[in-house]
């Protein structure tokens, strides 16, 4: 069998399916019968699975790792999984960062009694002063959300614009249609659709309806994975499609960065949801 | 000890002997060849794993008896072995498989339909976390709350305030994730078995 340690590179070519058949066997091979050598692998893939996450991957990289993980309803769900767990403890990190701990800690400061130890009044002023400086960065991180927020509300304008009945009809050049079945659990085996948003300046999702009754009207929430982020499209109607309903979705391609994104699409009243996933390459 | 595949206990006891004289150990053995062969075969694209994971298991039971008498080597290889040939036929078997690419499928019928939504899942989740011993969840929570060039320097902290290499940790957090990814697995095909 092989002679030469497992490398992180090798492990990775052969995680994205960039090995002979040979060297396919002789990786295995160590994998089954060297504890290091597994942790070589199973580390490279936890790497790429974050490099995917991050939208870092290269373009070639991307397309193997689709074609390796993407492809398979199981390892399809396994990606889910494993982004559901990172979205999650991003979230909570977010979440924990907003708590008033920082004022909290300076109202007791000033409360405790330290302050009447005279030895400690440099490292108490220098702690206020510390703290003077991170509320400075908290106001100017807060308007940066604001500002953020701001450019939201209008790109959801936009997006309510643009998916208007009125402007769905209208006939856009440099427009890429992208048909767009739910990702179902126990359905038909269907590999995430990759497009490359630069050769267009809008992207209309077609996104096909499975459900047997139509809902009066639709909501759409976008969201790429591994940010909390989400854009909101109200009032989409069903169209009827060649074999089933439809509801397009346009979307600016300018809006959209590099990576894996997902559509969650509810009924209203009803609150039936099917859930649609795209990749932009680059 | 989860076993799916029907071969006679005697046999199964037979192999774990041939594993490791010891039960205990032979159990640990059977479980780590186990996980590296549904890895193995995910890894080659194959559509269902575990089931050829415990196709592996049964042809090598059927030759258990000869095996014991006569095989010299890492039964590890024995095993790998056996699960290349699979890997082989599947991909022969896939071969042959015309592509369904533009043609009209019939609807599926409603119960088949199901749908793995972003709330079942997160259900799953937050149920399997809460499971998780304390120490565990927030280590892989924290280990996941930073993203990019901030999460360089997060898990080097965590792994000072730990007093462990950077390595140790990820080892540690990736068995802490995989048992999660299981549970997870488990109670998502749980709900689908409900329905």
């Amino acid at each position: 069998m092989k002679e030469e340690p497992m490398t992180k590179e090798v492990a990775r070519r052969y995680l994205l399916g960039a090995v002979d058949d040979l060297e396919r066997q002789q990786i295995e091979s160590l994998f089954m019968t060297d504890p290091k050598d597994q942790e070589t692998i199973v580390g490279a893939e936890e790497e790429l699975l974050e490099d995917y996450f991050e939208g870092s991957l290269s373009e070639s990289d991307l397309a193997k790792f689709l074609e390796q993980y993407a492809k398979v309803p199981r390892q399809q769900r396994r990606l889910r999984i494993a982004a559901a767990i990172r979205e999650y403890a991003l979230s909570e990190a977010e979440r924990d960062k907003g708590s008033p701990s920082v004022m909290g800690k300076l109202r007791n400061l000033i409360s405790s009694p330290v302050l009447r130890e005279r030895r400690l009044y440099i490292p108490v002023a220098v702690t206020l002063m510390v703290l003077v400086i991170a509320g400075i960065w908290l106001v100017q991180w807060n308007n940066q959300r604001q500002r953020d927020a701001d450019l939201r509300l209008a790109l959801e304008r936009e997006l309510t614009d643009l998916n208007s009945p009125s402007n769905l009809n209208q006939n856009r050049t440099q427009m890429l249609s992208l048909v767009l079945p739910p990702v179902a659990l126990r359905s038909i085996n269907q590999s995430s659709q990759v497009v490359s948003q630069s050769a267009h300046q809008i992207i209309e999702l077609h996104l096909l309806l499975t459900h047997k009754r139509e809902s009066q009207s639709y909501t759409a929430v976008l969201r790429r994975v591994g940010s909390t982020d989400e854009i909101t499209v109200a009032n989409l109607r069903a169209e009827k499609g060649p074999a089933n309903s439809v509801v397009r979705l346009r979307l600016p391609s300018k809006s959209l960065s590099r990576g894996h994104y997902l559509v969650s699409l509810s009924g209203v009243p009803d609150g039936l949801t099917q859930q649609y996933e795209f990749v932009i390459a680059g | 000890m989860p076993r799916n595949s029907d071969f006679p206990p005697d046999k199964f006891n037979d192999l774990l002997a041939w594993l490791n004289p010891d039960r205990e150990q032979a159990s640990f053995v059977y479980l780590d060849i186990r996980r590296s062969l549904l890895k193995i075969f995910a890894w080659n694209r194959c559509v269902d794993p575990e089931g050829m994971t415990d196709e592996t298991f049964d042809r090598v039971a059927r030759q258990i008896h000869t095996l014991r008498e006569s095989y010299e080597g890492n039964p590890r290889l024995f095993f790998y072995g056996v699960a290349n040939n699979l890997i082989k036929e599947y991909r022969k078997k896939i071969k042959t498989h015309v592509p369904m690419e533009g043609i009209e499928l019939p609807e599926p019928p409603p119960q088949e339909v199901e749908e793995e939504t972003f709330e079942k899942l997160r259900e799953c989740l937050t149920k399997c976390l809460r499971k998780l011993p304390k120490d565990k969840r927030d280590l892989i929570l924290a280990y996941y709350a930073k993203e990019k060039q901030a999460k360089i320097n997060h898990r080097a902290a965590i792994a000072r305030q730990l007093g462990v290499s950077i390595e140790t940790l990820r080892v540690r957090m990736l068995r802490i994730r995989s048992g999660l990814e299981e549970c997870i697995q488990r109670c998502l095909d749980e709900g689908v078995k409900k329905k």
